[in-house]
């Protein structure tokens, strides 16, 4: 194999490598979205601000009509 | 991969802002009145809550939240149509309209045939935990089922078995799933708002869905069909 060959083979190694993390990356971001709008109820918050995330519940009163109208349990 | 990303995205976005002016529109004053009804007997019952947000700016949560919501699908949808489907065949429209319509009955139409959404102020905070739940479930068998009908109907197709039977067999599938939702229990909650009002609201709620997934499915349609007939011109 030519050092040609096996630099071209290295950069289709590199970029399957690529794709594989950015679709990966992008897929758990998106569930990740998903969950804050249709599911959060502060647990997403709370390691940052604490227990008022959790009794404010910023992520579900800002996605709440978002939330009703999808379909998602709300109250 | 990376191109049916590009493509998902784009049309996650057209799909999510499609449903957000739609709802903006149509949806919000319906939600608005449902909210008022609920303030009003609150304000009966002698309670006051304090909102962490106004209105207005849950109006404008509703648009970013159906947008975020259709880029998040569109992610998913471009992952699994590339999965799915990885040469072209000429029929890029076909194969983006059935599984726009996979996903519309399997993560939307199912979980709302067992749980109907519900306007504002329906819907008990003491309880929402245990229905987010049961919810999520529901769009677990929806998808399971769906996946399950795609396979069957794929299986079919390769033994040379009709068409008839073959949607015969899809409608089966896709009866039984939402007949097994129905084995979790009901909801308990007490709707409380006039019933003219919440089914306006689902039925509106039901359009959104559609819309968000019938303008994804249809601009990705339209992209791939691009990018087909390139492939297979340059082929």
């Amino acid at each position: 194999m030519s050092q040609t060959q096996v630099a071209a083979g290295t950069r289709s190694v590199a970029k399957q490598g690529l794709t594989a993390a950015v679709t990966g990356i992008a897929a758990v971001l998106a569930l990740v979205v998903l969950y804050a709008v249709f599911l959060d109820q502060g647990q997403l918050l709370s390691p940052v601000m604490g227990q008022v995330a959790a009794t404010a519940n910023y992520l579900h009163e800002l996605a709440h009509d978002g939330r009703h109208l999808l379909g998602a349990p709300c109250h | 991969m990376l191109a049916s990303l590009r493509r998902g995205v784009l049309s996650g976005a057209v799909g999510g802002l499609l449903a957000g002016a739609f709802g903006f529109l149509l949806a919000e004053p319906v939600m608005d009145r449902a909210v008022d009804l609920e303030v009003a007997r609150q304000a009966a019952a002698g309670q006051h809550t304090v909102e962490t947000f106004t209105r207005s700016t849950q109006h404008v949560g509703f648009v970013v939240a159906t947008l975020l919501v259709g880029l998040a699908f569109g992610v998913l949808y471009g992952v699994v149509h590339r999965l799915v489907h990885r040469a072209p065949t000429g029929d890029a429209w076909g194969r983006a309209l059935r599984l726009g319509g996979a996903a519309f009955v399997g993560l939307s139409l199912v979980p709302f045939l067992r749980y109907p959404a519900n306007p504002p102020g329906v819907g008990d905070a003491a309880t929402i935990a245990g229905r987010s739940h049961l919810w999520t479930v529901t769009v677990v068998i929806g998808l399971v089922g769906v996946a399950l009908g795609a396979l069957i109907a794929r299986g079919l197709r390769e033994r040379g078995v009709r068409t008839s039977l073959r949607q015969l067999a899809v409608a089966g599938v896709l009866v039984a799933t939402v007949a097994l939702t129905f084995v979790l229990p009901d909801n308990t909650d007490e709707i409380s708002a006039p019933v003219s009002l919440v089914w306006e609201f689902r039925l509106l709620s039901l359009a959104t869905l559609a819309l968000l997934w019938g303008g994804l499915a249809a601009t990705f349609g339209l992209l791939s069909e691009r990018a087909d007939a390139r492939a297979l011109a340059s082929a």
